[in-house]
């Protein structure tokens, strides 16, 4: 069996889904007391300047990183059945963050028509935004799946 | 797909908890396989099959929209 067979074997002890959880709920409060910073200092060009550097950092690190984590997971008990549902929500994601990233120059051109602003390229925020986006939609997916399985349950 | 693994189970007298022990999956990964939900793989039929002591055609059968039609 080679590496790219094993892959589907991929998954990280179940601990790491709460280590997601608490990497998000420490990444938000970093995202909002920079934002509210922002906001504060409207005119300061070094707060400015730091937001521009390092804002896809603060931002996209620990949730893209708690989302993968809270995704790749293993549940209590694995099974294939769960794998199949991570494989679902993973194409998702994909097809997601994939109309997302076609729709944004649409946006500008909705935006330029109907409001009379300029029109310019819509940046998505960089590779770790649309990683993030992926994520967060495979995420979804993911939870939606396995919650209409327990749902069926009843 | 349709399956009988509820009426197996229920001629075998045994909890989808049970089975899910004896086939190692969990116990929501039967309940969707008994509602026709889940599909699952050849591993996990034949092992069904063996706990039932069935054949796997005898477990599972082909709907009408499984079918190739020409």
């Amino acid at each position: 069996m080679n590496r790219l067979d094993q892959i589907e074997k991929f998954l990280l002890p179940h601990g790491y889904r709460r280590n997601g959880f608490m990497l998000i709920a420490l990444g938000l409060p970093v995202i909002l007391l920079m934002m509210t910073t922002l906001v504060i200092n409207k005119e300061s060009d070094v707060v400015m300047s730091y937001w521009k550097e390092w804002s896809g950092y603060l931002l996209h690190i620990p949730i893209s990183l708690g989302l993968f984590w809270i995704l790749f997971a293993a549940e209590q008990q694995e099974d294939e059945m769960f794998l199949s549902m991570r494989l679902k929500a993973t194409f998702h994601g994909i097809r997601f963050a994939f109309i997302a990233v076609l729709f944004l120059p649409v946006i500008s051109l909705i935006s330029f028509w109907v409001f009379g602003n300029e029109l310019k390229t819509i940046d998505v925020g960089g590779n770790l935004a649309v990683v993030s986006l992926l994520l967060l939609y495979a995420n979804i997916s993911y939870w939606y799946l396995k919650m209409k399985a327990l749902k069926d349950e009843e | 797909m349709k399956n009988s693994i509820k009426v197996e189970r229920a001629r075998h007298d045994m909890t989808q908890e049970r089975l899910a022990e004896l086939i190692g999956v969990s116990r929501q990964t039967i309940n969707s396989m008994e509602k026709n939900k889940y599909v699952p793989s050849t591993v996990l039929a034949l092992r069904l099959s063996a706990v039932f002591q069935i054949s796997v055609n005898e477990l599972f059968e082909l709907t009408d929209e499984d079918r190739i039609t020409e």
